[in-house]
């Protein structure tokens, strides 16, 4: 194993993508307490939107970029509105069906539009390298690494200053109370889950580049994303930012190991997850389940 | 008379079989105290909640400032005006008695956009400055502005009692909803209570209900008490008429045994 900076760069580059995946989650589930499986397929569906805009249309890329991110938001919150407010108050595993449906809704509507193959998305980061403290580090991950961390700068932002940030955290604390003080449950949930796919979009654009993009390029990525909100916590924004980080740079690292390689480095870096949660069982920033009677 | 600020006109509520109110009118006018009492099981918790829109009766109408609450969603009774506490204080997690407070203002505070806010706009500063200042006037009415940093439910069960209702009070509503004020305070908190509660109403010049369980203290403090049996209104006037009537005695007491029934 090279501990050696090119490996962690990168691996802190991808964490940052498996991050804001993470973020969506959480933010999600901390509000509701639904796992949204279709995160990662709503990301891609996005990341394809933004692929038009860019490719098919021939915008410059920052503009295909937002108006990607805009979409997703939309979208979000139109999932929020028609597929889970109507099943809000059935019980959990009839909601998770309904994510999983829209997993595969999602993913087979970029297969519809945009099939099955491999198309390559050209990064908006210059492809060279810079050299730092004797090695070399690519545009391309310092690029996904600052993106992903100021939209998800931009989040807590949101929800630490902004009155619809407050509003958000007052319901997921207490709905009912929240409601009491004029603020309006259903809209801040679906302003929740625009906000949540809008960062998924963010992290599927930046991660086209490198993981090409097709119609299940996100599912890896959603792997990594549940274990990274399972260390951080489940229900910690920031604890999901590093869970996503620590699954980044453990696989980059193990993989560089010659007999696990990439082939073997899924199941290696969740042995590590296996051992965080042996030691911290609520996660690194979780808190114990209180359990009101 | 005057538009009252709250006005139950006819209202029933059954859940199953059991008739929760029947047919239950009274009003609360404007900068007036009402007790409702009643023993248990009476209705009065269910009078509550249709106020803030938990239980919708199948009968009557619930008005407010002339608007009927029945065909209102639960978060647009802040609007109207009307705000409430929780007897179990129901506060927000993780938010510091200043976020609390700023909460409380949602019904009352300007939007602002997302990336203004971010970027910390003099707009933006300048509206915060006024929902802070008007947080921090109602924390000191409460004496709770030293804990403004601090985390509301990690204060002691008093201190959050009086965040509870800065949270209601800081909405500056017409109307304000006690929910058992005097659950769990101690003797002298509790005579305290009635001097606060009128106070309030000179201050906030705001109307209050208050559902309670301590019958003295409501006959010392109310104008008005309206008493509940049984989901119907069995008594509705001053204290001292209302601590007189033969129905209430009855409810509270019982039915005197005579020998030659």
């Amino acid at each position: 194993m090279h501990l050696d900076l090119q490996l962690i760069t990168s691996g802190l580059a991808i964490g940052s993508v498996y991050g804001s995946i993470a973020l969506g989650l959480v933010l999600i589930y901390r509000s509701t307490g639904i796992l949204n499986f279709a995160q990662g397929e709503m990301a891609t569906f996005s990341t394809y939107i933004g692929w038009s805009f860019v490719v098919s249309v021939g915008m410059p890329y920052w503009v295909g970029f937002l108006l990607a991110v805009l979409a997703a938001f939309l979208l979000g919150a139109v999932v929020e509105r028609v597929a889970i407010r109507p099943v809000q108050n059935q019980p959990h595993l009839t909601v998770v069906i309904v994510t999983l449906g829209l997993f595969l809704l999602f993913n087979a509507l970029s297969l519809k539009f945009w099939h099955s193959d491999v198309r390559p998305f050209r990064s908006p980061f210059p492809s060279g390298s810079v050299h730092v403290l004797g090695t070399y580090i690519s545009w391309v991950s310092i690029g996904i690494f600052g993106v992903s961390l100021i939209s998800m700068a931009f989040v807590g932002i949101v929800f630490r200053f902004t009155k619809v940030g407050l509003a958000m955290r007052a319901v997921t604390s207490n709905p009912m109370a929240s409601a009491l003080m004029g603020i309006s449950n259903g809209r801040i949930l679906s302003l929740g889950w625009g906000l949540s796919a809008a960062v998924g979009a963010i992290a599927g654009m930046l991660a086209a580049n490198r993981l090409l993009l097709d119609p299940n390029m996100m599912q890896g990525v959603l792997l990594y994303a549940f274990a990274a909100a399972v260390i951080g916590g489940m229900t910690s924004p920031v604890g999901a930012v590093i869970g996503g980080l620590v699954m980044g740079v453990t696989n980059a690292l193990v993989s560089s190991v010659s007999w696990i390689g990439s082939d073997l480095s899924l199941a290696a870096t969740f042995i590590v997850l296996v051992l965080i949660l042996l030691v911290r069982p609520q996660g690194l920033f979780g808190r114990q389940i209180e359990v009101r009677v | 008379m005057t538009a009252s600020t709250l006005e139950f006109d006819g209202v029933s509520v059954a859940f199953g079989g059991v008739r929760a109110l029947d047919d239950v009118s009274f009003s609360v006018g404007e900068r007036e105290i009402v007790g409702l009492i009643g023993p248990n099981g009476a209705g009065k918790t269910t009078a509550f909640n249709c106020v803030s829109r938990f239980v919708r009766p199948q009968r009557g109408r619930l008005l407010a400032g002339g608007v009927d609450l029945t065909s209102v969603a639960p978060h647009e009774i802040a609007a109207l005006g009307i705000a409430r506490t929780f007897q179990g204080l129901e506060l927000f997690k993780s938010m510091t008695v200043a976020e609390t407070l700023l909460a409380g203002q949602h019904s009352r505070r300007r939007t602002m956009g997302a990336l203004s806010s971010a970027l910390r706009l003099p707009s933006v500063r300048r509206a915060e400055a006024v929902e802070i200042a008007h947080a921090r006037e109602v924390a000191d009415f409460f004496s709770i502005e030293q804990y403004w940093d601090r985390m509301a439910t990690e204060l002691p069960y008093g201190v959050q009692k009086r965040v509870d209702i800065a949270r209601a009070l800081v909405s500056a509503p017409r109307l304000l909803l006690l929910d058992e004020p005097a659950a769990g305070l101690n003797v002298e908190a509790l005579a305290e209570l009635a001097t606060v509660i009128r106070t309030i109403r000179a201050e906030f010049n705001t109307a209050v209900l208050l559902v309670e369980h301590h019958v003295a203290m409501v006959m010392e403090l109310c104008d008005r008490v309206c008493v509940l049996n049984f989901g119907r209104v069995i008594a509705d006037g001053r204290p001292e008429e209302v601590q007189r009537d033969p129905a209430v005695i009855e409810a509270y007491l019982g039915t005197k045994v005579t020998d030659d029934a």
